[in-house]
């Protein structure tokens, strides 16, 4: 069976339906420099669990000091980093690709995902009606192992009081354990 | 011409712009991409305005819109723009967000609008929720954070006054004398009040010891409000401060059933410094005191009513719970909980948070129960 792969230079070259290249390419940066924050700079081999355990290599760009310059705020770096790892993730692990953003509250974006083989109606006035899941994304640096699974807790306990628009995934991504979780809910 | 989606893509793209220039500390850049993405998720929107059955795509643009416009601190584009999306069909989930959003812009809005200044010794406390009325809020959920308020600035006084963590009995009359509150008017918002520390006269020139309590109550306040535990050690890097300041700021913090957001507001020393609290208490405690997570140790909820067990022994760590199910309990608390969370509780009704630890119950966590909260549960 073909070693998972989860290549964030492709997905830099390419965008997604809702990613726009030029967004594609700053998530990734991010996730390069998050890495190498964390202590293992790419390429490397993340754990998952959750939804799915397996160990992906990931692959993606050499940090440069132009990157670290850019993302000298490493807390937003991270949570950047996370989502692009999360985004290719979900295609590897789940067969959905990211079809739309939207702003949150505060900073940070929410991402609704489509199923990677959905064909891109540019003419389909309610876009947001394709998509089939919402991805809650988080990243950590911090020294502590528990907290990717306080996180993934404190994630589901706020999704499970509200109301959903749709079935949510929650990812995430320990850039010091060099892990991940991917949870479903609903 | 451009479609909507085509112009949300542009808008998410101008949005991304503005946080990478952010993050490299060009400010002037983010603030231009921060523009051009409200323009472009409003027009985005707008295309959308009368599609009333375009849903939920309608209402997740206007969503955008209205956040993107909060970002930019455009309160009133912020509020047209959640008006338009809550005046279609917006699925329930997405109301919600909206009504959240409109509260948000009414307070920063109401402190603009109206001129409002605030002194630097000064905090404008608002809170806003389902069971609070413009101007109008049961009065256990004001004053009681008031109260809070008020353990919050004795603790911080003594703090910024490199007085060791006091486990037991009364401040000093110096600290409780500057860390008096006075009401002035209340004005009609979700429901606002002004509190002063200090003096009931401002001090007219440099910071005053008192505006240096209010701003860093609010940085910790802010800190906590992130669970950026690390923001929160700068801040309070002692940690029996630390421990004590959480377990009042989450009595400060919205029930998310009666009241769903309590915003502070000051003046700091260069600019204003506004507190937004919408995440809810958290069930499970984090700062009073160690926790064991064997399944030999369950955490357990009580409720009852609080009462001392001696309240001429100032140094007594136990306290009474008269328990709903008809048994008392002999709890004990953790020094924080005790000197300052329960004082502020005495005779109240309380959920607590209790472990077994050998033979004795200690308590972890202690919130109180309103008639309002006990509804709507």
């Amino acid at each position: 069976m073909p070693r998972l792969k989860i290549d964030l230079d492709h997905l830099a070259a390419n965008g997604r339906p809702g990613l726009t290249q030029s967004e594609a390419g700053h998530l990734v940066e991010a996730a390069a420099i998050a890495a190498e924050a964390g202590g293992t700079p790419i390429p490397l081999d993340m754990v998952f669990t959750g939804i799915k355990s397996c160990k992906p290599r990931v692959t993606g760009p050499t940090v440069t000091d132009q990157m670290r310059r850019c993302y000298a705020d490493l807390d937003e770096a991270v949570e950047w980093g996370a989502c692009s790892i999360a985004t290719v993730a979900m295609e590897v692990l789940q067969g959905l690709t990211v079809w739309e953003r939207s702003p949150k509250s505060g900073f940070g974006f929410d991402y609704y995902l489509a199923p990677l083989n959905q064909e891109d109606d540019a003419a389909h006035a309610n876009f947001f009606a394709e998509a089939t899941h919402v991805l809650e994304v988080s990243g950590t640096l911090q020294d502590d192992a528990t907290e990717m699974d306080r996180r993934v807790k404190e994630k589901l306990r706020r999704l499970k009081r509200r109301p959903q628009i749709l079935p949510a995934i929650v990812v995430v991504v320990d850039f010091r354990r060099v892990r991940a979780k991917a949870v479903k809910h609903g | 011409m451009a479609s909507g989606r085509d112009l949300h893509h542009q808008a998410m793209e101008a949005l991304c712009l503005s946080d990478v220039a952010r993050m490299r500390g060009d400010a002037g850049q983010a603030r231009d991409h921060l523009a051009q993405a409200l323009d472009l998720e409003t027009k985005a929107a707008m295309m959308y305005a009368d599609q009333l059955e375009t849903e939920p795509t309608r209402s997740i643009l206007f969503r955008g819109a209205a956040t993107v416009a909060m970002r930019a601190r455009d309160w009133r584009a912020a509020e047209r723009m959640v008006s338009f999306a809550l005046s279609g069909n917006p699925p329930d989930a997405i109301a919600d967000d909206l009504r959240n959003i409109l509260e948000d812009a009414h307070f920063g809005r109401h402190l603009l609008a109206e001129n409002v200044a605030i002194a630097d010794d000064e905090i404008d406390i608002t809170i806003a929720g389902s069971r609070v009325g413009y101007g109008i809020a049961p009065m256990e959920e004001v004053f009681q954070r008031a109260e809070v308020l008020q353990a919050l600035v004795v603790r911080a006084n003594e703090r910024l006054g490199e007085i060791p963590y006091r486990r037991h009995g009364r401040p000093s009359r110096e600290i409780a004398k500057k860390s008096r509150i006075f009401v002035q008017t209340a004005r009609a918002a979700s429901l606002a009040l002004r509190l002063r520390i200090g003096s009931d006269q401002h001090v007219l020139e440099g910071m005053s010891e008192a505006s240096r309590v209010v701003s860093d109550l609010l940085q910790s306040l802010d800190a906590f409000e992130k669970r950026d535990d690390r923001a929160l050690e700068s801040v309070i890097p002692d940690e029996a401060y630390r421990k004590s300041f959480v377990l009042l700021a989450r009595q400060l913090a919205p029930d998310g059933k009666s009241v769903k957001a309590v915003h502070l507001a000051t003046q700091g020393h260069d600019a204003r410094l506004m507190v937004s609290l919408v995440k809810e208490r958290e069930k499970e405690p984090k700062a009073a005191g160690p926790r064991t997570e064997s399944a030999e140790e369950p955490h357990v909820a009580y409720t009852g009513e609080l009462r001392l067990l001696d309240s001429t022994n100032e140094e007594s760590e136990y306290f009474l719970l008269i328990g709903d199910d008809g048994e008392n309990r002999r709890l004990f608390a953790p020094a924080e909980l005790m000197s300052d969370v329960i004082p502020l509780l005495y005779k109240h009704r309380v959920r607590v948070t209790v472990r077994k630890d050998g033979r004795r119950l200690v308590c972890e966590d202690m919130e109180r129960v309103t008639s309002d909260s006990e509804e709507s549960s």
